[in-house]
């Protein structure tokens, strides 16, 4: 498995796309930048948002029984996934025994983290994603790279390539609404055959007893509204206490994405239509052992908007699939190391920290600070002395005492002097390869301060 | 054990010790608009058409203004349309339908979205399945945010619920902005004429 | 009030020259500055590596060396932030605790405590801000009201003004290629508005960006905040 770094660097060597990729993102930074200036409540709410969700997850047991206990007597069959088996199992089970083969889904990063596709694929069972974007990655069978744009690595001519091959469309016709509308076509037969529909989850309401699911486009609703079993696939960490707490959420969830005010469609989904069931999946997946990391229990606040990615200058110049994680981005690099610290423990170091992050995110979450944390873990489970490493630890003495350090900078100085501007440590060295080392100085400035003021100051 | 104790221990074994309260309600600052004057702006900006109809003038409106659509279905008592309680459990006539009236619950004037609840729908697929989707507000009914919606909705006995902001959309491709994805191609706020 | 100059090492080092200027601007305001000469480091480079428990013994140095100053003054917005917050990993003794609140950026000091600071500079270039982002975003910097003192300076508005420049600390090196490419962009940004010269209250983005700069032969300088506030024609 290559590492964020070795695909961040594959990522950049066609510095075009690279820039191209950039500069879209950025759009839709500078979009909820313009949204959220002209929310003079943005700052009120992001604070309740967060204190919300702080106090949903100290007492997270208690919800999620009233949840259960609410969305049972609206008529709703609840279900707890221990893992994502168990959660692939349960939504494989509720198709049989609906003798259900064709399944329509809309957008939900849950079910690409457990793999619920694949799972259902391998027994069968045809399973459309009907998002637009998701659909299009779906075709091309790769993961999203974005939690709001799944296919915002693509270019149109790439889409437009794709669907000749699968939909048929016309050769070389890229244009936007020509697709999007053959995709509609399309995805409309889909709706129609489809027996049942699931859907992520944006919020369940414990008192309530309902799910909340936000798009723009129509196709949960579609998908959930024709179908004749309705399954909502739900992260524990996705409650809210009351109704009126959607009053806040629902307007931060849309400006971090693209800058809207508002998405198209909240759907507030209590009780199941007569005739049909509905299906609570209530999915745990690491999301408990999180909640016991009091270092970084707080990125279980998250939801999913994705202003961390659009800000993050890291993210819109490496691309999502950098990240090899399913979730991209700054929130995916505190999420992922989590779930497998092996595996993800290169993406805390995916970031200069500047904390851009932290500033955007609209339950403020502390991003940054929890990089710098999971680095702390990374480098202490580290048994392997990297040159890094042995660099830094070998290089601590010389801080904690100032003659020390005065004379290995002195002999730095000298060094970088005499060795040849054309030398490797000037043209190949990874400093090197792109900038110029510094010019050395003959003198310190603690060399300066003692020849020409110190004799001052004790006089 | 069940997976459900298994993740409500595991829950109590982990959450924080200490809990925070609830925070209290927020002192929202007054919009810069009254909320009729907001929400017109509002709905504009989501892509809505915003139009104004006396009592006696919806036929002539939806000759003119729907001059294609064959399908109407109407959920609203001034107009008649021409598709019934028949297509409600076929999916095939849904699919076929052109055009859709209905009266909203509320107006949502911050975000220009319309509530509509499971009382004015005879089933709930009607206003993503049709073409065009022409929306009845009455002025009364705006309320100034999302907030103050919810603040008329009683928690328990909700069965569905949708805010609707405007035409279906994506940007899926290349960030084109495309009004009319799954759902409606078009969306119009219909309000009381101003005599 | 008796001021303790906080020079990061690097700065020291590398950069005696703006190291120099924050003195003579401290100076300029008629307090008493002292550079304590045992001073070594922040240690900021090993904890963001991931080995803040090895920096421990460092930052407990800094605050032995630091803790009778009235103010603890560094040009350097990133160092700054460093020993205001994450001193927090060190028991909060009240010696720790002091020396979190009394450090500061030079032109924090200037701005709030100095208030109405004696600048007299002269520099009759287009200059681009670059904030650090530690000072930008973990202290709230924003250097304009005193670049407004200085002569002749022509403030230019950047298309990306608060994007990190790429330098990071040991990102640089282990991410060489995504830290240049940043570094390279925010260069781009300022040819593109017309800057001769781009400023930062931290030197360690201007040691990236110089490097940058010097390997592409761009028509474009560095200058550290400290130098610029000091500038004589």
């Amino acid at each position: 498995m290559k590492s964020h770094a070795q695909l961040a660097r594959d990522f950049l060597a066609d510095e075009n796309r690279a820039d191209w990729h950039n500069e879209t993102i950025y759009t839709f930074r500078q979009k909820r930048d313009t949204t959220v200036a002209s929310i003079p409540e943005w700052e009120l709410m992001r604070q309740a948002a967060s204190d919300i969700k702080d106090h949903v997850l100290a007492n997270l047991d208690q919800y999620l029984e009233q949840f259960e206990a609410n969305a049972t007597a609206n008529g709703v069959q609840v279900h707890w996934a221990a893992d994502a088996l168990e959660h692939n199992r349960i939504v494989h089970q509720i198709l049989q025994e609906n003798r259900i083969s064709r399944v329509v889904k809309s957008k939900s990063m849950l079910t690409e983290e457990c793999k619920l596709n694949e799972y259902l694929e391998a027994r069968d069972i045809e399973v459309v994603d009907t998002d637009l974007g998701e659909r299009i990655i779906q075709l091309k069978k790769e993961m999203p790279s974005h939690l709001i744009a799944p296919a915002v690595h693509l270019k149109r001519e790439e889409v437009s390539k794709l669907f000749h091959q699968h939909l048929h469309t016309e050769k070389g016709n890229a244009d936007p609404t020509y697709l999007t509308r053959a995709a509609r076509a399309h995805l409309r037969e889909k709706f129609l055959e489809a027996e049942a529909g699931i859907t992520g989850v944006n919020f369940g309401v414990a008192e309530s007893g309902g799910v909340v699911i936000v798009t723009n486009e129509g196709n949960a609703d579609l998908g959930v509204n024709l179908a004749k079993v309705q399954i909502h696939c739900m992260g524990i960490e996705k409650i809210i206490p009351r109704l009126e707490d959607l009053g806040i959420f629902l307007r931060l969830i849309t400006p971090g994405a693209a800058g809207q005010r508002t998405a198209i469609y909240n759907a507030h989904y209590h009780k199941p239509r007569t005739g049909t069931s509905m299906h609570i999946i209530l999915v745990d997946n690491g999301r408990t052992e999180q909640l016991g990391r009091a270092d970084f229990r707080n990125s279980l606040k998250c939801i999913r908007c994705a202003a961390c990615l659009n800000t993050c200058p890291v993210y819109r110049r490496s691309g999502g699939h950098s990240y090899h994680a399913t979730i991209p981005g700054p929130i995916g690099a505190i999420l992922m190391p989590g779930k497998d610290l092996e595996a993800y423990g290169d993406l805390p170091f995916a970031s200069t920290l500047c904390g851009a992050c932290s500033d955007v995110c609209p339950v403020k979450i502390d991003i940054h600070q929890q990089l710098y944390r999971w680095r702390q873990i990374i480098l202490e489970k580290q048994h392997r002395l990297s040159p890094k490493k042995l660099l830094l630890k070998s290089s601590l003495p010389f801080f904690r005492r100032a003659s020390s350090l005065e004379t290995a900078g002195k002999f730095m100085r000298q060094l970088l002097r005499l060795i040849p501007r054309q030398s490797f440590l000037h043209q190949k060295s990874i400093w090197g390869l792109h900038r110029d080392l510094p010019d050395a100085p003959k003198q310190s400035f603690a060399a300066w301060y003692q020849q020409n003021k110190a004799h001052d100051k004790q006089r | 054990m069940t997976s459900r104790d298994k993740i409500l221990e595991a829950i109590r074994r982990n959450k924080p010790q200490v809990a925070n309260s609830l925070p209290e309600a927020i002192n929202f600052p007054d919009p810069a608009l009254p909320p009729l004057q907001l929400f017109r702006e509002r709905s504009l900006q989501n892509g809505c058409a915003l139009i104004e109809v006396a009592p006696n003038d919806w036929q002539a409106l939806i000759d003119n203004r729907y001059p294609d659509c064959t399908n109407i279905l109407s959920l609203i008592p001034e107009v008649e349309g021409n598709c019934g309680r028949e297509t409600y459990g076929d999916k095939t006539s849904l699919a076929q339908l052109d055009l859709l009236l209905i009266k909203a619950d509320w107006a949502v004037a911050d975000s220009g979205g319309i509530w509509i609840s499971d009382q004015r729908l005879p089933t709930r697929v009607l206003p993503f399945i049709v073409r065009h989707l022409l929306v009845w507000v009455h002025p009364d009914n705006i309320v100034t945010r999302l907030s103050d919606l919810y603040a008329q909705l009683e928690p328990a006995g909700q069965s569905f619920g949708i805010l609707i902001a405007g035409p279906s959309k994506t940007a899926d491709i290349e960030q084109s902005l495309v009004i009319g994805a799954h759902g409606p191609l078009s969306m119009t706020i219909a309000m009381p004429a101003i005599r | 009030m008796h001021v303790g100059l906080f020079i990061p090492c690097y700065v020291n080092h590398l950069y005696p020259q703006t190291a120099i200027a924050a003195l003579e601007l401290l100076e300029n305001q008629g307090i008493q500055v002292s550079y304590p000469a045992d001073q070594t480091c922040c240690g900021q480079v090993h904890a963001n590596a991931g080995m803040e428990k090895d920096a421990l013994s460092v930052y407990a140095h800094f605050v032995k060396v630091f803790e009778n100053f009235d103010c603890i003054v560094s040009p350097s917005g990133s160092c700054t932030a460093q020993v205001q917050h994450q001193y927090a990993a060190l028991p909060q003794t009240p010696a720790v605790q002091k020396v979190r609140e009394r450090t500061m950026d030079l032109s924090t000091f200037l701005q709030n405590i100095i208030k109405t600071p004696r600048i007299e500079a002269l520099f009759p270039h287009k200059v681009a801000l670059h904030t650090g982002c530690h000072g930008l975003r973990s202290l709230g910097l924003d250097p304009r009201p005193l670049l407004a003192n200085v002569e002749g300076l022509e403030l230019i508005s950047l298309q990306f003004p608060d994007e990190c420049c790429g330098f990071g600390g040991t990102y640089a090196i282990t991410k060489p290629e995504l830290s240049a490419k940043m570094g390279r962009d925010k260069l781009a940004d300022c040819l593109d508005k017309g800057a001769e010269y781009i400023c930062s209250t931290d030197q360690s983005c201007l040691m990236h960006l110089e490097g940058l700069i010097k390997r592409q032969k761009l028509p474009l300088k560095v200058i550290h905040l400290a130098e610029l506030l000091t500038a004589k024609p």
